[in-house]
């Protein structure tokens, strides 16, 4: 049995504290009890949790260190990506000393991808394999009404994190 | 990777695979940033997916 099914409410006494209750209507005081409690449910639910957020303000990088723990990191474009400079692409690099440095050497990275235009039946490739810097798209747009949306993800297979997968 | 663009002329939507960085050890970080000047505007956000067991 998990431990969610161990409990019959969470009641919300206040508007910043949650109190937990056993089946038989006693207060759960144990902190750790009252985590496994959510982590169970959130499991059980699944879904997305943020690790962190950037936001561009005429930036040189929007850069995300720290990744380690996870086997795969999901990297959500939730406001487009707008260049200051118009008809440019955007680059993904990475970084193997938590951003101390990026990886930019000549033959530091093998990309592939295709695009569909709106206006064209056939998809366009773009591909190397030895470049500076992985191309995630080309030729991006600088109007207020142009840029980049999107989902990247970043993975391996286990722990830790080697491979780039787009 | 599944990304759209527009450029004010084309709608696009990309497809990315295949791609891998040469050097195999851990990677611990991840830069966004554009093959010329600065980035004006935007957001991204970092997430993992938690499990559905």
């Amino acid at each position: 049995m998990a431990l969610k099914d161990s409990f019959t409410t969470i009641r919300y006494f206040t508007s910043t504290d949650i109190y937990f209750f056993t089946t038989d209507n006693r207060p759960l005081t144990d902190l750790k009890a009252c985590a496994d409690f959510l982590a169970d449910t959130m499991d059980a639910r699944g879904g997305w949790a943020l690790i962190s957020s950037g936001t561009a303000s005429n930036s040189t990088t929007l850069d995300f260190i720290g990744l380690t723990g996870y086997s795969a990191y999901w990297f959500m474009i939730t406001d487009p990506l707008v260049p200051v400079t118009n008809a440019v692409d955007l680059w993904i690099r990475i970084s193997q000393d938590n951003g101390s440095t990026f990886k930019s050497g000549g033959t530091d990275y093998t990309y592939e991808s295709y695009e569909v235009l709106a206006s064209n039946t056939s998809a366009i490739n773009s591909a190397s394999t030895g470049a500076a810097q992985l191309i995630a798209a080309a030729t991006v747009g600088n109007s207020a009404a142009n840029g980049i949306g999107g989902l990247f993800r970043i993975g391996s297979i286990v722990q830790p994190l080697k491979i780039n997968d787009l | 990777m599944l990304l759209n663009r527009f450029n004010g002329t084309n709608h696009a939507t990309s497809f990315g695979g295949g791609n891998y960085v040469t050097d195999q050890n851990a990677i611990n970080a991840v830069r966004f940033m554009f093959s010329s000047g600065n980035i004006s505007t935007g957001t991204v956000k970092c997430l993992r997916i938690i499990t559905i067991i």
